[in-house]
């Protein structure tokens, strides 16, 4: 199981300067571990912070922005009638509320004005 | 009448009152003094109520609630007996749990709560807090000379001084493979000093530093983006169990925590890790460490010897992350407060909650929780390279 570096060697016994020798190894190695991980966290924000990296993840998060705004929109094309675009947005918004069923998931093949505002 | 002293003679004699000794009366008041700090003081009672409870279970005697039917193969170290004929199912209910505590299966499965509670952010906004838990480690390694000092073999002393990682699943992980004999005062030492958290550090934190170091308002930390929480788990590991394998079990359930709370896309997951399965464990783990403290094998020298150890171990960790902390205080001309050092010590988030209350004591605008959090997950991941060494070496 593992090195057991130090089991058959010292078996019950240690002296006091190789207990010495041990602690200070060991305090060594977490310390270069850690500080090895120290300086990996400072490359990491440092390349995280530049601006190559922020254009990077504008970028993704743009690219996010846009699928999520596609999934917004409703399903195909539409012809529209005798109505303007913001009405038949507000028509479509209304349906999709009342109907509790999202844009995306609608198809709307027309929407046509069938009698004139007096 | 004759028959009627014989009956009651044999329920006296059957009950667990002609059983009881002095040592379960002990284990008792411990018991007790622990439900107090948990109900009343309210010192970590998740940690000390099952604990405390499972202490007394293990003192009812007769109960063999504890029994090991197998002659040892499921923990019992004391020396029992095979029972002839008997299957390992008919051991104590305690026993069969206390399984999942000598496999370092519940270690492990703490760790992967641990991880998914983590917010490393702190850490990676503050690099420098990694080196705070390097130096809070101090205390294991010079509990490791005096116990070889007191005459422990090196294996026992290696066991004996991870208390002072003030990481109770590291110290069970540890034991459990170099000293398991010692499991039972070793897991109790270390969950009642993880608890004992807010009595044990501020004495020591207010020795060591100023009024004018514990005064110091330390500045807002940087925004940590998404891409850097999901990188630092993977890459920790790798990097660490690289170097110490040995530590790959405790820090591989550490990290897949992490990266189930920072990847976004397994919520339920780091949801169950975070509460159901860490809840679960908690439970099965506080009461079978609370019963392997049975009175007759937990009194004895050798056990306060190491609860004294386990505490000297704790302390000098404190004071070495502290004394970091003002080394750090000068080289950065006052930007750190030396408190947050204490919180290296792991034991999250008792210690950082400490830094917190401390901070505040001496300057009421000051908040230091976040501040103190990176030393003290860096601790985490301290105590455990601590282990993956001392296993390397005696294991």
């Amino acid at each position: 199981m593992y090195l057991a570096i130090f089991n058959n060697s010292f078996g019950n016994k240690m002296s006091i300067l190789d207990a010495l020798i041990i602690s200070l190894v060991g305090f060594l190695t977490v310390f270069i571990i850690l500080s090895i991980l120290s300086l990996f966290v400072k490359l990491l924000g440092v390349f995280f912070n530049s601006s190559l990296a922020k254009k990077l993840i504008k970028g993704l998060e743009s690219k996010d922005k846009t699928e999520e705004t596609n999934k917004m929109l409703s399903y195909g094309e539409i012809d529209l009638i005798n109505v303007s675009e913001k009405d038949a947005a507000i028509i479509m918004a209304i349906t999709s509320h009342k109907t509790g069923i999202p844009l995306n998931r609608l198809k709307f093949n027309s929407i046509k004005l069938l009698e004139e505002k007096k | 009448m004759q028959f009627i002293l014989e009956v009651l003679k044999g329920i006296w004699e059957s009950s667990g009152f002609s059983l009881l000794s002095w040592q379960n009366g002990v284990m008792f008041l411990v018991a007790f003094v622990f439900f107090f700090l948990a109900i009343v003081k309210k010192f970590e009672p998740l940690l000390l109520v099952p604990i405390a409870f499972g202490m007394i279970l293990a003192n009812l005697p007769g109960t063999d609630i504890m029994l090991d039917v197998t002659g040892g193969q499921l923990g019992d170290l004391s020396g029992a007996a095979t029972v002839a004929g008997a299957h390992w199912y008919e051991s104590g209910v305690l026993r069969i749990l206390y399984v999942g505590v000598k496999s370092s299966v519940f270690p492990c499965l703490i760790f992967l709560g641990v991880g998914a509670m983590t917010d490393f952010g702190p850490l990676l906004s503050n690099p420098v807090s990694l080196i705070l838990g390097a130096a809070a480690q101090l205390g294991i390694y010079v509990a490791f000379i005096i116990a070889i000092v007191l005459g422990f073999a090196p294996n026992e002393a290696a066991s004996i001084a991870i208390i002072g990682g003030a990481d109770g699943p590291t110290a069970i992980f540890l034991t459990s493979k170099l000293a398991p004999s010692l499991l039972a005062p070793i897991a109790l030492a270390a969950y009642s000093y993880m608890a004992l958290i807010p009595i044990i550090q501020p004495p020591i934190m207010k020795a060591l530093t100023t009024k004018k170091e514990r005064e110091v308002k330390m500045v807002q930390l940087r925004t940590v983006s998404k891409a850097e929480k999901i990188i630092f788990p993977i890459v920790v590991l790798i990097l660490v169990a690289l170097i110490l394998p040995s530590v790959a079990p405790l820090l591989g359930m550490l990290m897949l925590g992490n990266l189930f709370r920072e990847c976004g896309v397994v919520e339920r997951l780091s949801d169950t890790a975070q509460n159901a399965l860490m809840n679960i464990v908690t439970i099965m783990l506080g009461v079978c460490v609370g019963a392997t403290a049975n009175g007759q094998d937990f009194i004895q020298v050798k056990t306060l010897m190491i609860v004294g150890l386990g505490l000297i171990a704790f302390c000098l960790s404190t004071a070495g992350g502290v004394l970091i902390g003002k080394f750090l205080y000068l080289v950065t001309k006052g930007k750190i407060n030396p408190l947050i050092g204490a919180a290296g010590v792991s034991a999250v988030p008792m210690a950082a909650r400490v830094a917190q209350n401390e901070g505040r004591k001496y300057n009421p605008t000051n908040f230091l929780l976040m501040h103190a959090m990176g030393p003290n997950v860096a601790g985490v991941i301290g105590s455990a390279v601590a282990a993956g060494f001392l296993l390397i070496m005696f294991g």
